[in-house]
């Protein structure tokens, strides 16, 4: 279910009606639910995915603070595993056909018959959970409390991350190995699985992983009900394409008292409506254009390359920051404030400060639990740089497995030591107003542009074809890019309106202190470029691909 | 920086000082978002109305406006009561007897070579092309605005007994395949409705049939439209009834006509049955047989190369992959082209529908690429005539 359909308009407030009807006790019942309806939608079977990394973390949280599992808290994640692969894996799920929300047709037959794939993963659970329980004495009595630790916080990386790279990098350290393995005359049988990339699994894998480092590290107590711990990891606004929720932020929310007010309810509508124009009148808007020139396989020009790149940089930062305001919006309905995403990127004026504005849930992540447990800032000026480099890197291969993901990483990587070792260890913030910063802002918005050139690249070959055009391509100026709707045309002039008020005012809600009719005018611009966006194409979200 | 002090929401109440959001304010300003709205509507529909005359080239900023306007509403203000009140495009693609008793018949001297050709503008602007690089070609053109398949063989059918051409030519347009599940392409090229109509063919026990479109000339449509609706309604329930392609919102007039936002809306929900329906029939692996669409093509094709080779002229199949339909007619079609040994050429082999430099903004090729396409046409041509 994507945010921007008409199955979610539908699903949203039913959600809500539930949700407001609902005592307290059980608002996270009906949030759980509609998580996992939300993500199942998608595809049924990978809710055991969902499901193995809610009972592994929820498990090796407890284990990591407090050594022992009460008998419910080993009981639940049990249930809970051993369910989900019942009902979700052994199920052939392909014979309910889906129109929409509801069932077109189910073939019972074919339903009840079990799978082979969802045995195999039942039996595997089953020994698993078995194993673990016949341990679990074993440990309590005879492992020290240092040793346990870093036991199940191990056990918690091994499994989030080998979850992660079965699914996400297998395939494509498999391949690339074929390829060195046969350009070096060894003849390598295939070993490339047909698996599909789970939506969102890098998001609430890192989510969960950063639970578990937060518990090793005593910043936070773990959570004592799996159905609590199991919110946190389905909350389904962020599940499938962030912000990446810390649980130290997320989980005092779930489990404390919350009010839905008027100003969330005010709030939150405003960031849906901006979501949606930046999705679907801009993102949408632009993806055609972009893909007239990165998906054809014909010459360019260095009027269409740099055009097009451009585009690109505009549609990237609408399309999630879209995702992103639309997610914290519709969290703000329930009465949760999410962590903020993005903070006006392209007004930065170097990459440190790109990257305080840029997916900032992702790069306080990579920092916290991949910079500094790296050494961080410490030690000596090439151990930080290198710190960054392999930072940055890895945060690209967060992406996706491709090699452009890479190099899109490492140039940021290089971008930021390239800064450091200009300005120093403590650099100085620009103070000027918004028309100094313009020019400095316009200088680095190109290297921005040529990062996004990297990661919007189909191939590498693609990548140097463009550089060697954009640096040496002058001759031929024309420009072929297909035109942008008017949606997109007009999105983006009310945005940079929109976006330059903020900057001013600091404040992303600055319009209601204009007067009213300036307020009610912002509303009536938004929903109109929304009306004229409906048209568009209607894309994926680029981030849910990873 | 620590982890807690990150922990700023978009609501920003903690670090800036929230503006209020009181309830008379915020229902002030959603009265004043409703009168803008209304103001942006009543602006619109004043400063990009149509003009008022169907002959009259509308701006790209009235035509945008336009684009949401309902099917029937384009046809009534295409199609005026009488000459003087109907836009040219109205008259085009009609499939009529009268139209085909037009020269040329047949070569205008031994050493020419007719070519007679059923299509729409791509297959016109190839034929042209062919003429131009090489006059010895003349040209008997018949086509319609994005015409597809099934109008070109019912074409074909109604110019066959009147023309003595050389070479017999189908231009089938990849985009405009799905159109021969409905009588009209107006039913999915909403937002430049062409009402000309044609046969809906399907296989009834193997063998060819047609709903007939009941309206079948632009005179009769315009008696359909304001003089009968008996007969404008028998033509709606043949939509509703024998088009996979018909859609009431998309299709019949209502208020939303007299809204530019509404029209926006109307639009949207447009795209998406545009989106719907041919996504049955293809995907970006190239198209699908659903409700018999190939089935019925591949007849359609078969019919028309064996009637051509039964007159002793060569058929000639040109597959136009327009814009990002790769060579999926070629897919489609080849096995049995090549079964049958008709002649074809696939304008992907030329022009891959891959490359935007190929095309022009509405979407035709570029003249360099159209007399490419036409020089490969034409060697082949001469080729199977052995006229060299």
């Amino acid at each position: 279910m994507i945010f921007n359909s008409l199955a979610f308009a539908i699903f949203l407030p039913i959600v809500l009606l539930f949700y407001y009807l609902s005592g307290r006790r059980y608002q996270n019942w009906v949030l759980l639910l509609a998580g996992y309806i939300f993500y199942g939608i998608w595809d049924i079977r990978f809710l055991y995915l969902v499901s193995l990394s809610t009972v592994l973390d929820f498990s090796t949280g407890l284990m990591i603070a407090n050594g022992r599992m009460t008998l419910s808290q080993r009981i639940a994640p049990t249930c809970h595993l051993l369910g989900f692969a019942l009902f979700f894996l052994v199920p052939d799920w392909h014979a309910v056909k889906l129109n929409g929300m509801l069932i077109d047709s189910i073939d019972w037959q074919r339903l009840l018959s079990p799978t082979p794939l969802g045995l195999k993963v039942l039996v595997l659970s089953v020994l698993g959970v078995g194993v673990a329980h016949i341990a679990y004495p074993f440990i309590i009595s005879n492992m020290q409390e240092k040793i346990r630790r870093i036991f199940f916080l191990r056990c918690s990386l091994v499994g989030q991350l080998g979850m992660l790279a079965m699914f996400k990098y297998y395939n494509f350290f498999v391949t690339e190995a074929e390829i060195f393995l046969k350009d070096a005359g060894f003849d390598v049988p295939g070993m490339h699985l047909d698996i599909i990339l789970p939506i969102g699994i890098s998001f609430y894998t890192f989510q969960t992983l950063s639970y578990v480092c937060d518990v090793y590290w005593g910043k936070m107590q773990p959570v004592a009900r799996l159905r609590d711990f199991a919110l946190f990891v389905s909350y389904f606004p962020p599940l499938v394409a962030g912000p990446i929720e810390r649980a130290s932020h997320l989980v005092p929310r779930i489990l404390g008292e919350r009010k839905v007010g008027f100003e969330n309810i005010c709030q939150g509508g405003y960031l849906i409506l901006l979501g949606l124009v930046k999705k679907m009148a801009i993102a949408d808007g632009l993806a055609g254009s972009v893909s007239s020139i990165y998906n054809s396989t014909g010459d360019v020009s260095w009027m269409d390359v740099v055009t097009a790149t451009v585009a690109f940089a505009v549609q990237i930062y609408c399309d999630f920051s879209g995702y992103s305001d639309i997610a914290c919006g519709v969290s703000l309905w329930f009465g949760i404030e999410l962590l903020k995403n993005f903070d006006q990127p392209y007004f930065s004026l170097n990459p440190s400060e790109f990257w305080r504005r840029w997916h900032i849930s992702l790069s306080s992540w990579l920092r916290d639990y991949l910079y500094i447990p790296l050494g961080g800032n410490r030690g000596s000026e090439v151990m930080v740089y290198r710190n960054l480099l392999l930072t940055m890197v890895l945060g690209g291969l967060w992406h996706g497995a491709a090699w452009n993901f890479l190099l899109w990483g490492g140039y940021q990587g290089v971008m930021l030591i390239i800064h450091r070792v200009v300005v120093g260890r403590k650099p100085i913030e620009f103070a000027g107003g918004l028309l100094y910063r313009l020019p400095r802002m316009a200088f680095f918005f190109v290297f921005v542009c040529y990062g996004w050139l990297l990661f919007r690249a189909t191939s590498l070959a693609q990548i140097e074809s463009f550089t060697q055009i954009l640096f040496g391509g002058f001759s031929d100026m024309a420009l072929h890019i297909k035109t942008p709707p008017l949606s997109a045309l007009l999105g983006v002039f009310i945005l940079t309106c929109i976006e330059v008020s903020q900057f001013k005012c600091k404040n992303i809600h600055f319009y209601a202190r204009s007067p009213a009719f300036v307020h009610g005018g912002i509303y009536a611009a938004l929903i109109f470029v929304f009306i004229m966006g409906l048209s568009n194409d209607s894309q994926q979200f680029i981030y849910f691909q990873f | 920086m620590t982890v807690s002090n990150l922990f700023t929401s978009n609501s920003e109440s903690k670090n800036n000082a929230s503006p209020e959001f009181t309830v008379r304010k915020v229902f002030v300003a959603v009265i004043w978002s409703l009168v803008w709205l209304i103001l942006i509507d009543v602006t619109v529909n004043i400063l990009f109305a149509m003009p008022t005359s169907p002959n009259v080239l509308p701006s790209k900023m009235q035509t945008f406006f336009n684009y949401g306007r309902s099917v029937e509403g384009k046809i009534r203000s295409m199609v005026g009561v009488d000459k003087e009140a109907t836009a040219k495009i109205a008259y085009a693609g009609w499939i009529m007897e009268d139209d085909t008793g037009k020269p040329p018949m047949t070569a205008s001297a031994p050493a020419q070579i007719l070519v007679a050709a059923y299509g729409q503008s791509f297959s016109n602007q190839i034929c042209d092309a062919l003429n131009e690089i090489d006059p010895r070609f003349e040209l008997r053109l018949k086509a319609g605005p994005g015409a597809t398949l099934s109008h070109s063989y019912a074409y074909y059918k109604i110019d066959a007994k009147h023309q003595h051409a050389d070479v017999v030519v189908l231009g089938i347009l990849a985009s405009s395949l799905p159109y021969m599940m409905g009588p009209t392409i107006s039913t999915l090229s909403f937002e430049m409705a062409a009402p000309y109509t044609y046969p809906v063919y399907f296989l009834k026990d193997g063998q060819l049939s047609a709903h007939d479109p009941v309206i079948h000339s632009l005179e009769e449509l315009r008696t359909a439209l304001w003089s009968n609706p008996v007969l404008w309604e028998e033509y709606l329930k043949l939509l509703r009834t024998n088009s996979f392609t018909y859609n009431k919102w998309v299709y019949d007039s209502d208020l939303f006509d007299y809204s530019s936002l509404g029209r926006l809306v109307r639009r949207s929900i447009g795209q998406k049955h545009v989106y719907d329906v041919t996504s049955k029939y293809w995907t970006q692996d190239g198209f699908k047989n659903t409700d018999g669409l190939l089935d019925v093509a591949n007849a359609l094709i078969a019919d028309f190369a064996a009637d051509v080779k039964a007159k002793s002229q060569i058929p000639y199949v040109l597959l136009i992959q327009d814009k990002g339909y790769k060579d999926h007619l070629a897919l489609a079609f080849e096995s049995q082209l090549k079964q049958l040994n008709i002649p074809y050429l696939s304008t992907h082999t030329i022009a891959p529908s891959t490359n935007y430099r190929n095309f022009i903004s509405d979407g035709h090729f570029t003249p360099e690429v159209t007399k490419q396409i036409a020089r490969a046409f034409r060697d082949d041509v001469l080729s199977k005539l052995d006229k060299h």
